[in-house]
């Protein structure tokens, strides 16, 4: 069965735009108004992305597994090593071995290496960890990557300054290499 | 409780509270339905204003409750009559009744009332602002109805009329305020949701400019005597006591709301508790002082009212400060550099300004602790508390709010930006 996803959710937009917003802005109400606007936008960003999904998954666990591997080679170098992260890192990396991996594959495994990270910085903070800001610092290197990414895949929501633009086959393309 | 790590569990790394964001796709998280006694714990975790813990404490406790109902016009009109005969009697008409739009976050409900007021007979457009079940921020209308009352002769603000802080007579809290008119934007501008990204003509920004950085020394140097600021809680000068309070409302919101957990987050919370800035001078925080959260005449260029004072509080000016150089907030001016303050006014004179005004340092250091706290926030309630809101079905707003997540990405990357310089 041919995917005609993409085809729906347009004629929904055109829908909103031709037929229904005309008779919300005749009625006078104002918050229904501005919720077609909104429901429109939110359309035409998924219309942008949803192709992207299973790309830009596998990349942010990418990321997020070279943070990790960072990190647990610098506790393991002082005989730290959290086994709970290992566990984790073998889980995301068994994933993205396979072809095309899907969003639905990558979130488990996403979810426990952001999860181990977050507990480790937020444990070191609590102590005068002599590894606290080593730790700290690859997070935070390595969350650049990150964040990037999201903005790349939240470019058509509009909350980037003006002459800021990612084209995001270039930026996946990067990410692979 | 869900599944907080203990030492035995997770080795050497073993925060004293952390709760790991659990299945995106699982039909129930706890987040979704706490109990008791993990609400208390949240409560002990992370201490901060009374009346704040109270709205926490009772935003937890209700989450249960299911998808949140918005009110029929006909059900918003009882209750305003029944509310309004409590306050003033049944000598009152009502007319021209419809919801406005505005915020992200708030319902508002506008009407005509005609009463007697003093033996005058009185009539004004009025509006009711009321939350939803839950919303991005969860905030107090007695102490919004209380810092407005408090501003009132120092900068244009609605006139207050009454308050319903628990609900009774409303569905949820509810203040009624007056109407003012204006726009949030000039009708050329392509501002974003909630009216940042803002632009103006060097001719507007000529007359809103100055009004902007005056109205924000006023704030900043309102002595309060005599107002009731009940539902605020005073912090001490010469503690860190003021900027603890605000970063634990941020923590415990992001442990309550959120549905991934983001490392970054954590290192920002690190540096955030290792260099809480001590208090030197009181003053009423606006909260949200920003293009979007004024109303003015586009054609004479006059502020008419400042809104959305729901994250006020009464501490630091540096938050204030910070907050409105926040670079979402703003744009750069036609020369393709000058950074303005809220579309309005560059940023070194927009310093200069303020102290001539106030005659209140800045303290650079404090200003960088509180860009960073911004940012910090602004990321927790993006990815937190909006997701949950928008899982739970919880508001009117939850499409805007799907809109709003893009914009924790950008000022992320500002507030890794800040941090780079010291972690």
């Amino acid at each position: 069965m041919a995917d005609q996803t993409m085809d729906g959710l347009r004629a929904c937009i055109a829908s909103l735009e031709m037929v229904v917003a005309p008779a919300v802005t005749a009625s006078g109400d104002k918050l229904a108004q501005e919720q077609v606007k909104l429901i429109g936008k939110y359309l035409s960003f998924l219309v942008d992305r949803l192709d992207y999904t299973d790309p830009v998954a596998r990349a942010e666990l990418s990321t997020y597994l070279e943070i990790g591997r960072t990190v647990q080679a610098s506790l393991a170098r002082e005989g730290r090593g959290d086994p709970k992260l290992d566990e984790s890192l073998a889980d995301g990396k068994a994933v993205l071995e396979r072809a095309n991996a899907s969003q639905a594959d990558v979130e488990h495994p996403l979810r426990a290496v952001k999860a181990d990270l977050s507990r480790i910085v937020r444990a070191m903070g609590e102590t005068s960890d002599p590894m606290r800001k080593e730790v700290e610092k690859i997070v935070r290197d390595g969350s650049f990557k990150v964040v990037r990414l999201q903005r790349v895949w939240m470019e058509p929501q509009g909350w980037e300054q003006p002459g800021i633009t990612f084209d995001i086959d270039e930026e996946l393309k990067a990410f692979s290499s | 409780m869900g599944s907080n790590f203990n030492a035995s569990q997770a080795g050497a790394y073993a925060p004293r509270l952390f709760f790991p964001a659990e299945d995106i796709r699982a039909s129930k998280q706890w987040r979704d339905d706490p109990s008791p006694e993990q609400i208390a714990a949240l409560n002990a975790a992370y201490p901060t204003e009374a009346e704040y813990a109270a709205l926490l404490d009772r935003k937890m406790s209700r989450r249960n409750r299911g998808p949140y109902e918005l009110p029929s016009l006909e059900e918003m009109s009882r209750c305003t009559r029944a509310f309004l005969k409590d306050q003033i009697g049944d000598d009152f008409t009502i007319a021209d009744e419809g919801w406005l739009t505005g915020g992200a976050s708030k319902i508002q409900f506008g009407f005509t009332l005609t009463w007697s007021d003093a033996g005058q007979r009185r009539t004004e457009k009025l509006v009711v602002r009321m939350e939803p079940a839950e919303s991005l921020n969860a905030t107090s209308r007695r102490r919004e109805f209380q810092i407005i009352e408090a501003m009132k002769g120092s900068i244009p603000v609605p006139p207050c009329y009454w308050m319903d802080p628990e609900g009774e007579w409303f569905p949820e809290p509810a203040i009624v305020y007056g109407f003012i008119s204006g726009v949030t934007a000039p009708s050329t501008s392509n501002a974003r949701i909630s009216g940042t990204g803002t632009t103006f003509t060097p001719e507007l920004r000529a007359k809103l400019g100055p009004q902007f950085v005056e109205h924000l020394a006023k704030i900043h140097s309102n002595d309060l005597a005599g107002a009731d600021l009940s539902a605020f809680d005073m912090p001490e000068i010469g503690t860190t006591q003021s900027a603890e309070w605000q970063l634990n409302r941020v923590l415990r919101f992001w442990e309550e709301d959120r549905g991934e957990d983001f490392p970054i987050v954590e290192v920002a919370a690190n540096w955030l508790r290792d260099n809480l800035p001590e208090l030197d001078i009181v003053s009423a925080q606006h909260g949200d002082y920003r293009t979007g959260n004024y109303l003015f005449d586009e054609d004479s260029g006059q502020i008419n009212g400042w809104l959305d004072w729901e994250r006020s509080y009464l501490g630091d000016r540096h938050r204030d400060l910070a907050w409105v150089t926040t670079e979402l907030f703003g744009n750069v001016a036609e020369d393709g550099k000058t950074f303005l303050v809220s579309g309005l006014v560059p940023l070194e004179q927009f310093y200069d300004d303020y102290q001539r005004l106030t005659g209140f340092e800045i303290d650079p250091k404090r200003l960088r602790y509180y860009r960073i706290f911004n940012s910090f926030s602004l990321v927790c309630s993006c990815l937190s508390t909006r997701y949950r809101v928008i899982r739970l079905g919880k508001s009117h707003q939850d499409v805007l709010l799907s809109l709003i997540e893009g914009a924790a990405y950008p000022i992320a990357d500002e507030m890794l930006r800040y941090l780079e310089e010291d972690v």
